[in-house]
């Protein structure tokens, strides 16, 4: 790696700044959008076994590149109490899985008995992802009453929930016996990361419409109506997301690595290009980023005066973009600058604003994944390693890991349904299960081991006797390869904030509306402003960056 | 050829790919192993296993062994005196990858673990090497890329207790592709037994852990 890599690397990958990351054209929800269009994916519902009570079981089929993907959607009665967006819950509103192909009558069966179990049930490799989600009490009920009244929900509610359920786990690859991400990664509409789980979920979001006007329609046959196109267009999935989510960036450096190249690619392809961004398109996009920042609030402190600094900042720039100013040349690559004078959040943003200007980085979304593992590099010497060590990982030996702050928590999976938790070293027992995300805690032991060691001895001979560093050295020489490999914080000090973390990947995923409800937990929208499946050839249907719900009903915001 | 077990091929219940490797890993980790040896171990079973051995077994021998001592170099060689050396069998390659020397296993319990490590090494390293195990006289020269021998149907594996040498091929075809399975079928009662072992890794719950350490409530609606 060179010196210049390794600093834009030191730059870019802390935590203060990754947690302030925005979607972009280039995240996983997109490319999968994308992906269905262009194949003229089709969608149908061969099945609705579905009660007057909304009760029952239906079926979603994709069917695309000659394959069908079907999810399997059951809907259950379920006691307000039992409603809970934790991995521990025992019971769900709705549970789904994504089959390879199209279900017989005697799979169904087979998965009506396992799938409202989640966790505890097995399942075979045909079934792709498994998951479930919950009603909005405050959304899902006024929705159906109000179209079953003939009214669509109010604007209000629309804005400030934004989907009508939630889902609590989607799982893939491999858990409870579904299929390795192995066995379907050669497939075109799975080589982005993360695609069959999206792909899930998004079918999920047609079932949470369908339902609603299903029940709408039982409940007053003469009066109901169906959710207006824009109502349908605005509303998402909501996510509710904890601490599983954070480990993944830690177990797979290189995929990060992968990620953030991707993106910083995408953006000096676009900054690089005087004529990709025209005015018009800027001041367009600024706008909407605007009424989508105006139109998020959160309960969550810290995230709300960044909210309300983004705003300002916003409003700032928006100032500057006069028509003078739009017609010097580069206004892309200008408005980039002007934003490195603000805040994370507002830098972040202006990045993703410039990605959405160019579909030309569209085709860099190929790149996201990577089959590459990262390997030891056994024949480079101690001194060679030591030399890494003192370019990349600076960072990580300034710290006294022996202070209590530095060292003050702790990650580990909980017995209670295998829940990645984060606990005080110093307070909560089990420590000495200690996940690995201690990642600059072991280089420093590491850079302290090879100081007792002869510098020409090969890192092979160095493991034979300390087989506890092979660890530290592949993160070590894998960031050496993959600047952007590791997150260069200290991810068990006490200012350690997970919630950045999750961030950061929740961001890639193509997430907005980030809803803070502590430090270690986050809702989310997915698919939010995203095209249904009726409207998903339109020609806007890649539009969607920053959902804004634009409020033409004259029905009045509350009841 | 030696005589010796023969690793069969035992089904019953199917296992993800992800699921095996993440509970070997974890179940290697509970038994004392450091992080990456544990992962190491994992993908050595999984690659017996995708070419017909029962991985799972040499992995529960390895648990119940523990870390090996470290080897008495004697020059460019290496002497690995630990019933359970066959652990170290993926650092040893690396060693003689570099060196050039030779590995020398005296009284190994788990013959074919050395031989899933020393493939994970040929994976890692498109390297080839050269292992001669033996055991009362006879002894079974091997080239590995270890597909050669691997792929081989019907191999009788060399004993437990037999030694074994290994040593850099120059020259050498390349390794062959591998057809990942899809998951693994294995004895449920073995799989049980590295399962209880994973799941001393994971921490009890209590009522504190179950709000502060995740930063949630329990009943969340809206």
């Amino acid at each position: 790696m060179n010196r210049q890599a390794a600093t834009a690397a030191s730059r870019q990958m802390r935590l203060a700044r990754l947690g302030a990351f925005y979607p972009t054209r280039l995240s996983f929800m997109r490319i999968l959008l994308r992906a269905l269009a262009a194949a003229q994916a089709q969608v149908s519902r061969p099945r609705w076994m579905i009660d007057d009570n909304g009760f029952g079981h239906a079926v979603y089929t994709v069917h695309i590149n000659g394959s069908d993907y079907s999810l399997v959607a059951f809907s259950h009665a379920l006691a307000p109490e039992q409603r809970s967006d934790r991995v521990i819950a025992e019971a769900w509103d709705t549970t789904y899985a994504l089959y390879d192909g199209v279900p017989t009558a005697a799979t169904i069966s087979r998965l009506a008995a396992t799938v409202p179990r989640q966790e505890g049930g097995r399942y075979s490799a045909r079934e792709l992802v498994l998951s479930r989600a919950n009603k909005s009490v405050r959304f899902f009920e006024h929705t159906v009453a109000r179209l079953a009244a003939g009214r669509q929900p109010a604007g209000g509610l629309i804005s400030s929930v934004g989907y009508l359920m939630r889902t609590t786990a989607v799982y893939g690859n491999g858990k409870f016996g579904i299929a390795d991400y192995a066995a379907i990664r050669r497939r075109p509409l799975f080589q982005a990361p993360f695609q069959a789980e999206l792909l899930a979920v998004w079918l999920i979001r047609e079932f949470t419409f369908d339902l609603a006007e299903h029940l709408a329609a039982q409940r007053a046959p003469q009066t109901a109506v169906k959710l207006a196109p824009a109502v349908r267009r605005y509303l998402g999935i909501g996510n509710a997301t904890g601490l599983g989510m954070a480990p993944f960036l830690v177990s797979h450096p290189h995929l990060l690595h992968q990620w953030l190249t991707v993106r910083n690619t995408a953006l000096n392809t676009v900054l690089a290009n005087t004529a990709a961004a025209p005015a018009q398109r800027l001041c367009q996009l600024l706008a909407r980023a605007r009424r989508h920042v105006a139109q998020w609030s959160v309960a969550d402190q810290r995230q709300q005066a960044r909210i309300e600094t983004l705003r300002d900042e916003l409003a700032a720039l928006n100032d500057q973009l006069t028509p003078h100013w739009l017609a010097q040349p580069a206004a892309g690559r200008r408005l980039y600058a002007l934003a490195q004078h603000y805040s994370y959040e507002c830098q972040e943003l202006i990045t993703a604003l410039l990605l959405e200007t160019d579909a030309g980085v569209n085709a860099l979304g190929a790149q996201l994944s990577s089959d590459e593992t990262p390997v030891l590099q056994p024949a480079m010497t101690v001194a060679q390693l030591q030399q890494l060590i003192s370019d990349n990982f600076a960072w990580a030996l300034d710290i006294d890991y022996r202070e209590t702050a530095q060292s003050k928590q702790f990650w580990y999976v909980s017995a209670e349904k295998l829940e990645p938790r984060l606990g005080d070293r110093y307070k909560t027992a089990g420590c000495d299960k200690e996940l690995p995300l201690d990642i600059a805690r072991r280089v420093k032991q590491l850079a302290a081991a090879l100081a007792e060691a002869p510098p020409q001895c090969s890192i092979a001979e160095f493991l034979l006797t300390r087989p506890a560093q092979r660890y530290a050295v592949l993160r070590v020489q894998t960031q050496a390869q993959y600047p952007y490999a590791e997150i260069q914080d200290n991810l068990i000090g006490e200012q350690c904030l997970p919630i950045d973390m999750l961030r950061l990947k929740l961001s890639f995923f193509g997430a907005c509306r980030f809803d803070p409800k502590s430090d270690l937990w986050t809702r989310i929208a997915l698919f939010q402003g995203a095209p249904d499946r009726a409207t998903l050839h339109a020609d806007n249907a890649d539009d969607w960056w920053l959902p804004v719900y634009e409020d033409n009903s004259d029905a009045p915001l509350a009841e | 050829m030696i005589g010796g077990c023969r690793f069969t091929k035992i089904t019953p219940m199917r296992r993800s790919l992800n699921e095996f490797s993440s509970t070997v890993a974890k179940a290697a980790v509970a038994a004392g192993y450091p992080q990456a040896p544990a992962t190491e171990l994992a993908d050595a079973a999984i690659l017996l296993y995708a070419h017909g051995y029962d991985g799972l077994t040499a992995v529960l021998a390895a648990l119940n062994g523990g870390m090996p001592a470290p080897p008495r170099p004697e020059g460019n060689d290496l002497w690995f005196k630990d019933g359970n050396a066959a652990v170290s069998g993926l650092a040893a390659a690396e060693v003689v990858l570099v060196t050039g020397g030779c590995a020398r296993f005296a009284a190994l319990e788990s013959p074919i673990l050395l031989l899933g490590l020393v493939a994970l090494a040929a994976t890692h390293y498109a390297a080839a090497y050269h292992l001669v195990f033996s055991s009362g006289g006879n002894a079974d020269e091997l080239s590995i890329p270890a597909g050669d021998y691997l792929l081989a149907e019907n191999r009788r594996m060399p004993p437990p207790g037999c030694e074994a040498v290994l040593t850099r091929l120059q020259s050498a075809a390349a390794v062959p592709a591998i057809a990942w399975p899809e998951g693994i079928s294995v004895d449920e009662a073995r799989w049980q037994t590295v399962a209880d072992l994973a799941a001393q890794t994971y921490v009890v719950a209590n009522d504190e852990s179950r709000s502060a350490d995740a930063g949630a409530g329990e009943i969340d609606n809206d």
